[in-house]
């Protein structure tokens, strides 16, 4: 919806409302209070408080009118500081505390987006330093040219973007399904930053030996499994329908093996 | 360039309202009519040589060439007007202590210039196999990074306009491009990765001196940290060629 349209709409209306609100003055009685007035009166107030929201948005960019095709429906989802997001990461990476106590019906997307982004980016790096170097060790007299493969972050992309979009929305409609109350983005919230634990491990990638290559990636994918298992168990086990836990579970911890091997093979290949 | 005609149609109406109140000053004296003339002609061509920069107007003396009708141009005088824009915006990216109220008036001339010239440089010295890949990925990595990066800070709270911000990013590669360019030439891997690194400090201090908002004080390494991302993947795609 183009916003110069409201901007037209909500002016007129407010003309009209000052006219009635004039017309009221002139010509009501409040002493008497007959329920036709205070019924215009409501309405009245109404329309100035959802005038008074509009102004509010102008000024603070703060949403609750504008439709879900707008951008700035979505800056309710940006509302967290340089610290809310510092504290969300510690809290992924040492899994104590409920993550959804802790964002306190504030989820962002700002932590997924970037997180995601910067696994990515962390991934392609540390694959590059490590073919060259691994290049380097087998062929000391440096005759061998090495060529990096830019496939590996359009592959990186393609991978975490889709386990990222993908997996919340999946486990999203298994909840619908048994009635569990998990919102979609408080789910993309939990999975977006449960992916912080990879920016770290992705860096050890660089150590030429496939052993250290195996203990990385699995101390994450553990770490991940208990986090994601911590916070989501307390909501499936208050469903009456044992097979709920059983099947979303599944769908979690297969999908994260999946990602724990495709990374193992993919981008913790290189070794002497 | 939308906001081009913008100024320019601003311009005369200044110039209107000049003419007007000179006119009503010096009835009289047609001499000082004619100063009058010759003043706001100045000021409006002044603002055709050079966009929104009002630095070229002191050339009183050959009038008759300024007032020329930018209808009536060579296209050559055209385009050579826009390149100076486009060549003016970049040195102040080279040197943004100095006035930032060039890139206010947003092209997306520049940053294409720029952009083709480091997919071209990169794809170049691809593998075999790679070039058409590396051009696509540069290409993709430049315009839509510069897109994802002007809707976060938007989400964010700033409150710059979408095709300026793209625009102020696009032109903030031109350390890098610049870098890559140089790379070329030199082979010694502690040299590239030495000039790559100033440029991506370059870039990433330019840019952030254009886009920093004063009223995200909270949010700031939020809106700072996507940016910094960005030219940090440039830059290494500079580097491991």
């Amino acid at each position: 919806m183009d916003p110069n349209y409201s901007t037209i709409f909500d002016l007129d209306l407010e003309q009209n409302t000052e006219e009635k609100a004039k017309n009221d003055l002139e010509f009501q009685n409040f002493v008497m209070s007959n329920d036709e007035n205070v019924g215009k009166m409501t309405s009245n107030n109404n329309t100035n408080l959802g005038n008074a929201s509009f102004t509010n948005i102008e000024n603070n960019n703060s949403t609750n009118n504008y439709s879900f095709w707008n951008i700035e429906y979505y800056s309710k989802y940006f509302n967290v500081d340089t610290k809310d997001v510092i504290e969300r990461i510690i809290c992924t990476i040492f899994p104590k505390e409920s993550f959804f106590n802790k964002i306190d019906a504030n989820p962002d997307l700002y932590g997924p987006v970037w997180i995601s982004t910067t696994v990515i980016l962390t991934l392609f790096v540390t694959s590059c330093i490590a073919n060259s170097l691994v290049t380097y060790l087998k062929d000391k007299k440096g005759d061998a040219k090495y060529n990096y493969d830019f496939s590996l972050l359009s592959f990186a992309s393609v991978t975490v973007y889709t386990y990222i979009g993908f997996i919340p929305l999946v486990i999203w409609f298994l909840c619908k399904y048994f009635a569990i109350s998990l919102g979609l983005i408080d789910l993309y919230c939990l999975y977006g930053y449960g992916l912080s634990l990879w920016i770290p491990a992705a860096v050890f990638a660089i150590l030429p030996n496939s052993l250290l290559h195996t203990i990385f990636v699995l101390i994450p994918g553990v770490i991940s499994g208990y986090y994601l298992y911590y916070n989501i168990y307390p909501y499936t086990k208050r469903c009456d329908n044992k097979l709920a836990s059983i099947i979303i579970f599944a769908t979690i911890f297969t999908s994260l093996i999946i990602l724990i091997l495709i990374f193992k093979i993919v981008f913790f290949k290189f070794s002497v | 360039m939308a906001s081009g005609k913008y100024n320019s149609l601003k311009d005369l109406d200044n110039f209107d309202t000049n003419v007007d109140t000179n006119m009503f000053d010096t009835p009289s004296s047609s001499e000082g009519l004619d100063y009058a003339i010759n003043i706001n002609m100045d000021g409006v061509s002044g603002n055709m040589d050079t966009g929104s920069s009002n630095k070229n107007t002191t050339n009183t003396n050959n009038n008759n060439k300024s007032i020329q009708d930018t209808l009536d141009e060579p296209v050559l005088d055209t385009l050579l007007r826009d390149l100076n824009n486009v060549w003016a915006k970049m040195k102040q990216v080279l040197m943004p202590t100095g006035n930032q109220n060039l890139l206010r008036d947003w092209d997306l001339w520049g940053p294409l210039i720029l952009c083709m010239t480091l997919a071209i440089r990169l794809s170049m010295s691809a593998p075999e196999n790679q070039s058409a890949m590396v051009f696509t990925i540069t290409f993709i990595i430049i315009w839509c990074g510069a897109a994802v990066i002007t809707v976060n800070s938007k989400l964010l709270g700033g409150k710059m306009s979408f095709f300026q911000s793209i625009c102020i990013l696009g032109y903030c590669i031109f350390p890098l491009t610049i870098v890559s360019l140089i790379t070329l030439l030199i082979d010694y891997f502690i040299i590239d990765l030495i000039l790559v690194l100033v440029g991506f400090a370059w870039s990433v201090y330019a840019s952030i001196g254009f886009l920093t908002d004063v009223r995200l004080s909270q949010k700031k390494t939020l809106v700072i940290y996507p940016i910094f991302l960005f030219y940090f993947i440039i830059a290494w795609m500079i580097l491991i060629e």
